[in-house]
C-alpha cells in the first residue's frame, strides 16, 4: 500500500468503519422485519425460533462479531483516550472508540426484537 | 500554553520581491471585473451575505403567517396564498438559508483556519454561489406570481400529483430546488477535498479545528443525504411529466416511496444544519473561556457519531404512517441513542465554560447560551416525539411546530448569530456589542415568546398548515402571543441588519480580536497567511505566542509563490504532511456563464419552454468545457517543482490519487453511486409493497436477457478499453489514437443494447410501477453514459491539441475513473434489471 493510501485508509476508512457496521446493521433488521411484514413470514419460525428475533439476533451477532475485530484491529497500541492528536494514535483511537459506540447502538436497536412481536400494529 | 519555537523553514528576512509576487498572483480584478474573483475571502462573505438576504426573506414570510394566525378568522391572505406563503417560508428556510449559510462560512473560514491559501476548487465554489444567488432569487420570485410551491417544505404526494396539483407550483418545487441541491453538493464536494487536502503542513486529523471536523461530516452527510431528495424529485418529476406511476398506487406504485426518500434526506438535513453550527459554538467556546476544549476528541467522535446515526432516524417522521410496530421500536432505538452524543457535547461545553479562569460574557457568548437554553428544550421535546405513542398524539400538530422551530432557530440560528458577532473581526471590522445585546435579547426573548405557546396550541389540538381556525376553541390567546413573539423577534433581525449595514466592513488581516488559539486568527489576506504555518498543536496561536509574527514575516512555509500563479499546499489527509503546490484557477467569467446556464435551464424547464431550457443546457455544457479547457490540468510549469522551505522540493503537478481533481472526482462518483442506491432502493420497495407474483405483473414481459448480456459484454470491453489506453499512455507516452474512439463506440453500443432489452419486451414505463421504475434506472443511467461520453469527447480533443501526455494526464485520469464508473454502474443495472425478477 502507497503512503497515499496509507493515509487516506487512515484518514477516511478507520474512523468509519465501526459505524460502517452499524449503518449495515441497521439496515439489515429493518430489512428482515419489513420483508417479514409485507410476506407475512411473522409467525414462521427458524430453528424452532421466531423468523424475525432470530435473523435479527443472528445479524447482531454478526455485526458484534465485526465490531470486535475492527475494534483489535484499531486498538491503540498504547493506551490513551483520545488525547494524542498525532498519527496514527488519533485515528486507531477514534477507530477503536467508533466500534464501542457503534456496539452499543446495534445492542441497544436490536433489543426490541426480543420483547416486541413482529408486525404488530397500532389497533391491529 | 507556550514553548520555544522548532528551527523554522525559512530564514528572515525574505527578499523584497518575494511579496509582490504573491500579492500580483492574487491581486483581484479591478471595477466591475471582481464579479469575475473567485477568492474563498470574497465568495465566502457574499455567500454569507446572500444567505442572510433569504434568512431575512424567509423571516418576513414567518411573520405575515402569525399575523394572518394572530385572530380567528383573519384574511390578510387567501387559503391558497397562504399554502404558498408556508410553504416558501420552509423551503427558502432549509435549502436556501440553512444549508448555504454554514457552507458560506466554511469558504469564508476554513482555509484560514486551516492554515492554508485558498480551497482546493474555488472555481466549483465560486459556481455553487452563482446558481445559488441566481437560481434562489428566482425561486423566491415565483412568489409574487402564484408559482411558488404550495404542498408543504416535504410535498407529499397524492397532494402533489399532477391530479391534486395540476399547475406549476410542484414543479417549481422539484426543478427549482432541485439545482439548488446541485450548488450544496459542489460545495460539499469542495469541502470534503480541502479540508482533507488542503491544511498547514503538521495539522493532522488529531489537531484539526472541531469546525474543520463539524464541517466535514457536514460535507459527507450532504453527499450521502441530499442524492435521495434529488432521486424523489426525479421520481414525482417524471411522474408529473410523462405519467410514470411511481407513486399510483392503482398502478402499483406507492406514495410511502416518496416519504422513505425524502426523510432519508430530511431527518439527516437536520444534522446537517445542527452539526456545523455545533461546530462553531466548540469554537466560540474555548476563545470565551480562554481554555482548551474539554473532550475535544469525544465532540469529534459525537459529530461523526451522530452523522451516522441520524440517518437510521428518517421513520420518525413516518410514525403515523401505519409501519409495523417492531420497526418503530427499531428507528426510536436509534432516537434515544443520537441523544447520547449530541448530550455529550453540550456536557463538554459546559464543562470547558466551567474549566474557563474568566470567561468573557460578550455578545457571542450570550449566544452560545441562548443556544444551549433554547437547543436543550428542542431536543427535550425530540425526546419526547421519539416516543411512539406520543408522536401519535402531537403527529401534525403545533406541538411539532414548536418542536423544530426550537431546534432549529435554538440549533442553528442562535450559533449563527454567534458566529456572526465572533467572527466579524476575522474577516472584516467588529460588529457592535452594544447593539449585539440588543440582537440577542430580542430574538431570546422572542423565539421564546413565539415558540413556546404552541406547545399548548398543539396540545389543544390545533393542527399544522392551517390558514385560520375558529373561536372558542381556546386557541385565540396562544396565537396572539405566538404573534407578538414574531415581532420582537422581527426587530431583533432588524436591529442585526443595520448593525451589519452599519459597522461590518470587509477587510484584510484582522486582530486576533477574542485572543483565540486558532489559526483564522493570524493576519489574512487574498492569499491566505503570508506562509503557510508549522502546526504542532490543536491551538498553534495559544502555543506558540510568536507564531503571527512569524508567519507574517514569511518565515514559514511557502512564503512566495513558485510558478507566479495563485497556488495551494496539498498534504496527505491523515497526517498533514506536504505532498505537492497545486496551481490553483483565477478569475474569470465561465462559471457564471455555467452558473446562469444551469439555473435558466432548470427554471425554463419548470414552465416547460423546451427550445429555451436547450439553449440554456447548451450554454451550461460550453461554459463548463472552456473553465476545464483554460484553467485546469495546465501540466508541470518551469521546473514542474520548487522549495517551499526546511529542505522541502515539491512537484507542483501530479496526477491520479494524489491530485486533488481526482479526490473531487471520488466525490462525485459517490454522490452519483448514492443515487444509483436510492434508484435500487426504490425498485426494491416498489417490489416488496407489490408481491413477487407482482413484479412484473402478469401481462407485462421482462427487459430481452439476449441483448441484456451482449450489453454487459460491451460495457466490460468500453472499461477495458479504457483500462489498456491507459498502460498505452503510460508506456508510450501518448494516447492511442484508437482508444477513445473505440470506447466511446463500445460504451454507446452497450447502452444501445441495455435499451434494446427493454424496448424489445414491450413494456411501456405508464403501464405499471414495474416498468416505471425499470425505465427511470435506465434513463438516469442514461444520463450519466451522456456525460461519460461526453468527457471521453473532451479527453480526445484535449490528446488532438497536445495537452495530454505520459505525464500529464490528469484530464484522462479523472475521465478514465468516471468512465469505470459509468461501466460499472450499468453491469449493476443489468443483474438488477434483469437477474432479480427472474430470481423471485
Amino acid at each position: 500500500m502507497s503512503a497515499l493510501a496509507a493515509s487516506a485508509a487512515r484518514a477516511v476508512i478507520w474512523p468509519a468503519a465501526g459505524l460502517l457496521v452499524w449503518a449495515a446493521h441497521f439496515a439489515g433488521i429493518y430489512a428482515v422485519h419489513a420483508h417479514a411484514c409485507e410476506r407475512g413470514l411473522a409467525a414462521r419460525s427458524l430453528l424452532g425460533l421466531p423468523w424475525v428475533a432470530t435473523l435479527v439476533m443472528a445479524l447482531t451477532a454478526l455485526a458484534l462479531v465485526a465490531l470486535a475485530t475492527l475494534f483489535a484491529l484499531a486498538r491503540p497500541v498504547r493506551t490513551t483516550f483520545g488525547d494524542k492528536d498525532t498519527e496514527p494514535d488519533f485515528t486507531r483511537w477514534f477507530g477503536a472508540a467508533a466500534c464501542i459506540v457503534a456496539g452499543f447502538a446495534v445492542l441497544f436497536e436490536a433489543v426490541p426484537a426480543l420483547v416486541l412481536p413482529a408486525c404488530w400494529q397500532a389497533g391491529g | 500554553m507556550s514553548e520555544a519555537s522548532a528551527p523554522l523553514p525559512h530564514s528572515l528576512p525574505r527578499p523584497p520581491e518575494e511579496l509582490g509576487r504573491l500579492e500580483h498572483a492574487w491581486a483581484f480584478p479591478r471595477g466591475f471585473r471582481v464579479v469575475t474573483e473567485i477568492n474563498n475571502n470574497l465568495i465566502g462573505p457574499l455567500f454569507i451575505a446572500t444567505a442572510l438576504m433569504f434568512l431575512l426573506l424567509a423571516g418576513l414570510l414567518g411573520v405575515l403567517i402569525r399575523l394572518q394566525l394572530a385572530f380567528p378568522g383573519l384574511t390578510l391572505v387567501n387559503a391558497d396564498t397562504y399554502n404558498q406563503v408556508f410553504t416558501t417560508h420552509g423551503v427558502v428556510m432549509m435549502f436556501l438559508f440553512a444549508v448555504p449559510v454554514v457552507e458560506a462560512v466554511g469558504i469564508a473560514l476554513l482555509p484560514a483556519m486551516l492554515g492554508a491559501r485558498e480551497m482546493p476548487t474555488p472555481r466549483l465554489g465560486a459556481y455553487a454561489y452563482w446558481i445559488y444567488l441566481i437560481g434562489g432569487s428566482a425561486f423566491f420570485a415565483s412568489l409574487f406570481f402564484g408559482a411558488a410551491p404550495d404542498g408543504g417544505w416535504f410535498m407529499y404526494p397524492p397532494l402533489t400529483g399532477k391530479a391534486a396539483s395540476p399547475g406549476i407550483n410542484t414543479d417549481m418545487y422539484l426543478l427549482g430546488i432541485g439545482f439548488i441541491e446541485i450548488s450544496a453538493i459542489a460545495g460539499a464536494i469542495e469541502l470534503i477535498t480541502g479540508i482533507l487536502r488542503c491544511r498547514a503542513p503538521g495539522m493532522t486529523l488529531g489537531r484539526m479545528p472541531i469546525f474543520a471536523w463539524a464541517m466535514l461530516v457536514f460535507a459527507g452527510m450532504v453527499i450521502f443525504a441530499f442524492p435521495a431528495v434529488i432521486v424523489a424529485s426525479t421520481l414525482l418529476e417524471m411522474e408529473r411529466a410523462f405519467d410514470w406511476p411511481f407513486f399510483i398506487p392503482e398502478r402499483g406504485g406507492d406514495p410511502m416511496l416518496w416519504q422513505h426518500l425524502f426523510w432519508f434526506f430530511g431527518h439527516p438535513e437536520v444534522y446537517i444544519i445542527f452539526l456545523p453550527a455545533a461546530g462553531m459554538v466548540s469554537m466560540i467556546v474555548p476563545a470565551m473561556a480562554r481554555a482548551p476544549l474539554v473532550g475535544h476528541s469525544l465532540v469529534v467522535l459525537a459529530l461523526v457519531g451522530t452523522a451516522f446515526l441520524s440517518f437510521g432516524l428518517w421513520v420518525h417522521h413516518m410514525y403515523a404512517t401505519g409501519i409495523p410496530g417492531l420497526s418503530l421500536a427499531f428507528f426510536a432505538s436509534a432516537g434515544f441513542a443520537v441523544s447520547v452524543p449530541s448530550g455529550l457535547q453540550v456536557f463538554a461545553w459546559i464543562a470547558t465554560f466551567a474549566s474557563g479562569k474568566r470567561v468573557r460574557i460578550a455578545t457571542p457568548t450570550l449566544f452560545v447560551l441562548g443556544f444551549l437554553f433554547i437547543f436543550t428544550l428542542g431536543g427535550l421535546t425530540g425526546v419526547m416525539v421519539s416516543v411512539t405513542p406520543f408522536d401519535w398524539q402531537a403527529h401534525d400538530t403545533y406541538f411539532i411546530v414548536a418542536h423544530l422551530h426550537y431546534v432549529l432557530i435554538g440549533g442553528m440560528v442562535f450559533p449563527i448569530l454567534a458566529a456572526l458577532y465572533y467572527w466579524a473581526p476575522c474577516i472584516g471590522t467588529p460588529l457592535s456589542e452594544r447593539l449585539g445585546k440588543w440582537v440577542f435579547w430580542l430574538t431570546f426573548l422572542g423565539t421564546n415568546v413565539t415558540f413556546f405557546p404552541m406547545h399548548i396550541s398543539g396540545f389543544l389540538g390545533m393542527p399544522r398548515r392551517i390558514y385560520t381556525y375558529p373561536a372558542g376553541m381556546g386557541l385565540e390567546i396562544w396565537n396572539l402571543v405566538s404573534t407578538i413573539g414574531a415581532l420582537m423577534v422581527l426587530a431583533g433581525g432588524v436591529v442585526l441588519f443595520v448593525d451589519l449595514a452599519r459597522n461590518f466592513r470587509v477587510q484584510a488581516g484582522g486582530d486576533n480580536a477574542w485572543d483565540a488559539g486558532t489559526m483564522e486568527w493570524l493576519p489574512n489576506y487574498n492569499y491566505g497567511p503570508r506562509s503557510l504555518p508549522a502546526v504542532d498543536s490543536r491551538y498553534p496561536l495559544w502555543r506558540k505566542p510568536n507564531l503571527a509574527a512569524e508567519v507574517e514575516a514569511g518565515a514559514h512555509y511557502l512564503p512566495g509563490t513558485l510558478t507566479g500563479l495563485r497556488e495551494g499546499l496539498v498534504v496527505s489527509p491523515a497526517e498533514g504532511i506536504p505532498q505537492y503546490v497545486a496551481v490553483l484557477p483565477g478569475p474569470g467569467w465561465a462559471h457564471i456563464v455555467a452558473a446562469i446556464g444551469t439555473a435558466g435551464f432548470f427554471l425554463v424547464l419548470t414552465v416547460e419552454w423546451l427550445v429555451p431550457a436547450a439553449a440554456f443546457a447548451a450554454l451550461a455544457v460550453a461554459a463548463f468545457l472552456y473553465w476545464l479547457w483554460t484553467g485546469t490540468d495546465l501540466g508541470p510549469i518551469g521546473e514542474g517543482r520548487g522549495d517551499i522551505g526546511g529542505g522541502l522540493v515539491l512537484p507542483t503537478y501530479v496526477t491520479g490519487p494524489m491530485a486533488v481533481s481526482w479526490w473531487a472526482m471520488v466525490g462525485l462518483m459517490l454522490v452519483l453511486g448514492t443515487c444509483y442506491a436510492c434508484f435500487v432502493g426504490s425498485y426494491l420497495f416498489l417490489w416488496l409493497v407489490n408481491g413477487d407474483r407482482m413484479w412484473p405483473p402478469a401481462g407485462l414481459g421482462s427487459p430481452l436477457p439476449g441483448w441484456g448480456g451482449l450489453a454487459f459484454v460491451l460495457y466490460a470491453l468500453a472499461a477495458g478499453t479504457m483500462l489498456a489506453a491507459s498502460g498505452a499512455l503510460r508506456r508510450h507516452g501518448a494516447l492511442p489514437p484508437w482508444a477513445m474512439p473505440l470506447a466511446l463506440v463500445l460504451l454507446v453500443a452497450g447502452y444501445a443494447a441495455d435499451l434494446a432489452a427493454l424496448l424489445g419486451s414491450g413494456l411501456q414505463p405508464t403501464q405499471h410501477a414495474h416498468s416505471a421504475i425499470t425505465y427511470a434506472i435506465l434513463a438516469w443511467h442514461g444520463a450519466i453514459v451522456a456525460v461519460a461520453l461526453l468527457m471521453a469527447a473532451y479527453t480526445q480533443a484535449r490528446s488532438w491539441a497536445g495537452m495530454i501526455d505520459g505525464t500529464r494526464r490528469l484530464t484522462f485520469d479523472n475521465t478514465m475513473l468516471f468512465w469505470l464508473y459509468t461501466a460499472g454502474q450499468g453491469a449493476v443495472g443489468l443483474v438488477l434489471l434483469h437477474g432479480f425478477p427472474r430470481l423471485l
